[in-house]
């Protein structure tokens, strides 16, 4: 099912119009009708969904548009765009980025599942994703789709909030190199480097990228806290063809990272990822095709966390299988999608796990997504999941929607659904000294469940260079978790915090966007988001009033001319209180922020480019989360210079 | 009483209807198949009608399912879909088919006569008319993506002698593969065409390609006039419905068993539309004269 949306990214170049009979030729408004009916019959299963197919908020974040940020880090990426909660905060146990979609920012976001090329990336340990920890340097990143809302009935569990794809570049086989430099302030320094070449039918892309930076300041004092970062990330890809229209492909990476922990004083983290995943693809016909796809990723991490001063080793491993089946039929009217999926998880920690070291659990998924068009203006789309888990038994996620193209080019959605995540292992089984705490688990915490309600609106307009969509979504989660005071003992004083099932949460907002296209680019963008979060037990900072109710982005990319180009995003963010339940809870003041990058295209050389790029440039620092470091001025220069094909 | 009808007028009745009966016997049933009832396929079903004058059976497959034809009938296939509905049944009379660019028949094995239809004129009489709307035109780069385009670019080699012409070929595998390849192309040909391949024609694309070339400041050839309306720069193209009339010759041809094989008819009519402000953004000077033969100009 996760391939409906990997294919979406295509929608921006593949976007088909809409069949018009009836019309002569020559009338502008048809000039693209005959071309679209004949697509469809040498490229019916390589269609792409368009935006104005798909029943959810989806955004789409190009690689012109990465390269443009100028961003350094991944988080970055998202910061500018509608209905995302993006902060820079470090958490106790290494986490560097925080991310969440429609609310709720915590160090990790739970409830939000994250995919690398279709590979779960959700860690069944914290409840969310490391993002620094993710092995995919930047210039790597062919696009990143975005879906705000519930997905679990497609995705499984993690995926209530929504999903967050992120794409690589696919390697095609011509040969390349490809360098990025980059150096800046607070000790920043980049270099990535890539090669790319064809080696019998097997064509490759290998990368390795190295970054360091020194910590930001203290919010308090202004002095370097202790959050310096070395980190190198390696990633490799193939795609074989085979005989008979069947696909190979190979994703493998790691990254291995050496920080300190601001949150312990003079403590370090030494934070190893890597994984392996192997795809096999095969169109039986036009209408018809399998994926296979298997995968395993291994983190390692060695850290001081807390106050404690207690090292810490946590070993995760995560085993996913996946099949799935796509099937067109009766004219295309009829799409179905359905496959089973396997998961194993499993975290071995001696400190956090003394009694059995090594909790684990079993995911078994079965999943079917059908869409059906009764009308040539109206879809419907239903999708089901039944999901087993070695945690909390059988549980079932649900999901329904409908299209309704008003005109060609304005399609109007609405959807409903019921989706379940499973709490990660830490909170279910942990058994953590932490003088003077102890963190106990509790195995009997029930899934989230979240209920959510969305209405939506999606326009073309200007021959599809300008587009608006907007959202109104009710979203409520039940059975968050929080730690709770179960036993006291007083010599030794130890205090024990188990966690158990205790608030549920209303979030609804609006979102919208407007994006004007002049070209590939040159564009122009403006969203803005409105969330309001309510919550039974009145948690101030951990569930209400910790997103902001407005967030204002804006911005845009331009040529300048002689080589010139330029881009710029600015965000506004109201003021929020933000709790960590590990380091507590902060009042972050309203503030603006302002990235930006300039580059020169060598006239001798179309593919060199010096530039500069700036981050949050409008001010010396501001603070963003509740660790206790601002988020400084950061500028860097560099220079990307690509021999051979351009990717 | 003189008999209302007499004995001659009979005769003659008699005589001219088993004439026009034995015409009508010796003409083979012409069945037109069309993919849908969408405006192209119409079109080139009235030239077919204007050609062939015989009564033509029509079949659109939005609306009904291919029957197969008599024994001896021929079939005129519009449209890709049509193409291969015909194709696959177990029809084994002639097949001439047009309107149908993604389509390639001539792989899979059959007995009877099989005719494509080019949606453009040749390749050889395209460029003679660039070249004639731009003398300055050196390296054309050609973007396309379907495998039939391949059979398009046959007489590369000897169209680069014969009009100095260099065509560049940027095949891609998807359209995700534009941006990039559009990027390289920087500097590098002095116009860029768009051949009628339906896998690469969509408004995203167009609209892409076409403020590329606005940018680097070059034109932009279309494969249909509808293309020149949306801001292309020209199109030598053939017209659905001359295509269909096309359909007409080649299906009288095959009545009188003159083509008998397998083959590939390029249109020999190409006209012109040219998009005035898109060529003097591109710093294209139209003569005077070409303008007055061009079969269309948008303002």
């Amino acid at each position: 099912m996760a391939h409906v949306v990997q294919k979406l990214g295509l929608f921006i170049s593949v976007l088909l119009l809409q069949s018009q009979p009836g019309h002569a030729q020559s009338d502008g408004g048809d000039a693209f009708e005959f071309f679209q009916e004949e697509a469809k019959v040498t490229t019916a299963s390589r269609r792409a969904q368009t935006i104005n197919e798909i029943p959810m908020a989806v955004d789409i974040i190009t690689k012109e548009e990465i390269k443009a940020s100028g961003a350094t880090t991944l988080w970055d990426l998202m910061r500018f765009r509608v209905g995302m909660d993006v902060l820079d905060g470090r958490s106790a146990d290494g986490n560097r980025g925080i991310v969440s979609v429609r609310g709720f920012p915590q160090s990790f976001a739970a409830n939000l599942q994250v995919l690398v090329d279709g590979r779960s990336v959700y860690s069944a340990h914290d409840d969310g994703v490391a993002w620094d920890q993710l092995p995919i340097p930047l210039q790597d990143i062919d696009r990143i789709e975005i879906i705000r809302g519930p997905n679990a009935a497609l995705y499984g569990t993690g995926a209530a909030l929504g999903v967050i794809n992120i794409l690589t570049k696919k390697p095609d086989g011509q040969a390349a190199l490809a360098m990025d430099q980059r150096v800046g302030n607070r000790d920043f320094l980049q270099s990535y480097e890539a090669v790319d070449a064809a080696i019998g039918k097997v064509l490759a892309h290998v990368s390795y990228a190295y970054r360091t930076q020194e910590g930001n300041p203290q919010a308090s004092t202004g002095r370097e806290a202790n959050d310096f970062l070395n980190k190198q990330t390696f990633n490799v890809r193939t795609e074989t063809a085979l005989p008979n229209h069947t696909n190979l492909s190979l994703f493998a990476g790691g990254t291995w990272s050496n920080i300190g922990l601001p949150i312990t004083q003079g403590g370090r983290g030494d934070l190893n990822h890597h994984f392996e995943m192997l795809k096999i693809a095969h169109e039986f016909s036009e209408e018809s095709t399998i994926e296979i796809s298997g995968s395993r990723k291994d983190d390692e991490n060695h850290y001081t966390p807390f106050a404690s001063n207690i090292p810490v080793q946590i070993r995760d491993l995560q085993y996913d299988a996946d099949i799935l089946h796509h099937l067109a039929w009766w004219d295309q009217r009829l799409n179905t999608t359905y496959g089973l999926s396997y998961r194993h998880v499993e975290s071995q920690s001696l400190q956090q796990f003394p009694g059995d070291h090594s909790p684990s659990a079993e995911f078994y998924r079965g999943y079917v997504q059908q869409t059906y068009r009764p009308l040539k203006r109206l879809t419907l789309q239903g999708a089901a999941a039944l999901e087993s888990t070695t945690l909390s038994g059988l549980q079932p996620s649900y999901q329904m929607s409908s299209i309704f193209a008003l005109v060609p080019e304005q399609t109007l959605r609405m959807s409903y659904s019921v989706s379940h995540t499973v709490h990660d292992l830490f909170p279910l089984f942990a058994q953590f000294p932490n003088p003077p705490t102890v963190l106990q688990g509790n195995p009997n915490l029930p899934p989230y469940k979240v209920t959510s309600y969305e209405v939506g609106y999606h326009g073309d307009y200007a021959d599809r260079h300008l587009s608006f969509d907007t959202s109104l979504f009710y979203t409520q989660i039940n059975h968050f978790h929080t730690l709770v005071p179960v036993a006291v003992t007083y010599n030794p004083f130890l205090l024990t915090l188990q966690f158990q099932d205790y608030d549920k949460a209303i979030a609804r907002g609006i979102e919208s966007e407007v994006k004007y296209h002049f070209t590939s680019a040159r564009w122009v963008y403006l969203n803005y988001t409105y969330e309001s979060i309510t919550d039974i037990a009145g948690d101030a900072g951990l569930r209400t009033q910790n997103t902001p109710a407005h967030k204002l982005n804006f911005g845009g990319a331009t040529d300048l001319g002689g080589g010139f180009s330029a881009s710029t995003n600015m965000g506004y963010k109201s003021r929020y209180l933000i709790t960590n339940e590990s380091i507590g809870t902060a009042a972050v003041h309203a503030y603006w922020r302002l990235d930006a990058r300039l580059a020169y295209l060598w006239p001798w050389y179309k593919d060199a480019e010096l530039y500069v790029a700036g981050q949050n440039l409008l001010q010396a620092q501001h603070l963003e989360f509740t660790d206790g470091l601002a988020v400084p001025r950061t500028y860097q220069g560099g220079i990307s210079i690509k021999f051979g094909a351009v990717r | 009483m003189k008999p209302f009808l007499s004995l001659n007028t009979l005769k003659f009745f008699f005589l001219l209807s088993t004439g026009i009966a034995c015409s009508i016997a010796h003409a083979e049933e012409v069945v037109a198949v069309l993919s849908s009832d969408a405006a192209p396929y119409e079109e080139a079903l009235n030239g077919l009608r204007e050609t062939y004058s015989q009564p033509i059976v029509t079949i659109r497959l939005a609306r009904e399912a291919f029957k197969l034809p008599r024994d001896g009938a021929i079939v005129v296939a519009f449209g890709g879909k049509a193409a291969l509905e015909v194709a696959s049944s177990s029809f084994q009379g002639p097949i001439i088919y047009g309107l149908a660019p993604g389509v390639k028949l001539h792989t899979q094995p059959r007995s009877g006569t099989l005719v494509k239809i080019h949606t453009s004129p040749a390749i050889a009489l395209v460029l003679k008319r660039y070249k004639e709307l731009q003398p300055s035109l050196h390296r054309l780069a050609v973007l396309w993506i379907g495998d039939s385009i391949a059979d398009y670019f046959e007489q590369k080699e000897q169209l680069q002698t014969s009009f100095g012409v260099e065509l560049i070929s940027v095949r891609m595998k998807t359209l995700d593969d534009l941006p990039t390849q559009l990027r390289n192309l920087q500097g590098k040909t002095d116009a860029i065409w768009m051949p009628p391949d339906a896998s690469l024609i969509t408004p995203q694309s167009f609209a892409a390609v076409r403020e590329f070339c606005r940018a680097q400041h070059i034109p932009f050839y279309v494969p249909s006039d509808g293309l020149v309306d949306k801001g292309a720069t020209a199109a030598v193209y053939t017209s659905f419905h001359d295509l269909g009339r096309i359909a007409g010759s080649v299906a009288k041809k095959v009545d009188a068993r003159d083509v008998t094989d397998s083959t590939v008819v390029f249109p020999d009519k190409a006209s012109i539309a040219i998009n005035v402000s898109a060529a003097a953004q591109s710093g294209l000077k139209i003569p005077t004269e070409i303008l007055q033969k061009a079969d269309k100009v948008v303002p």
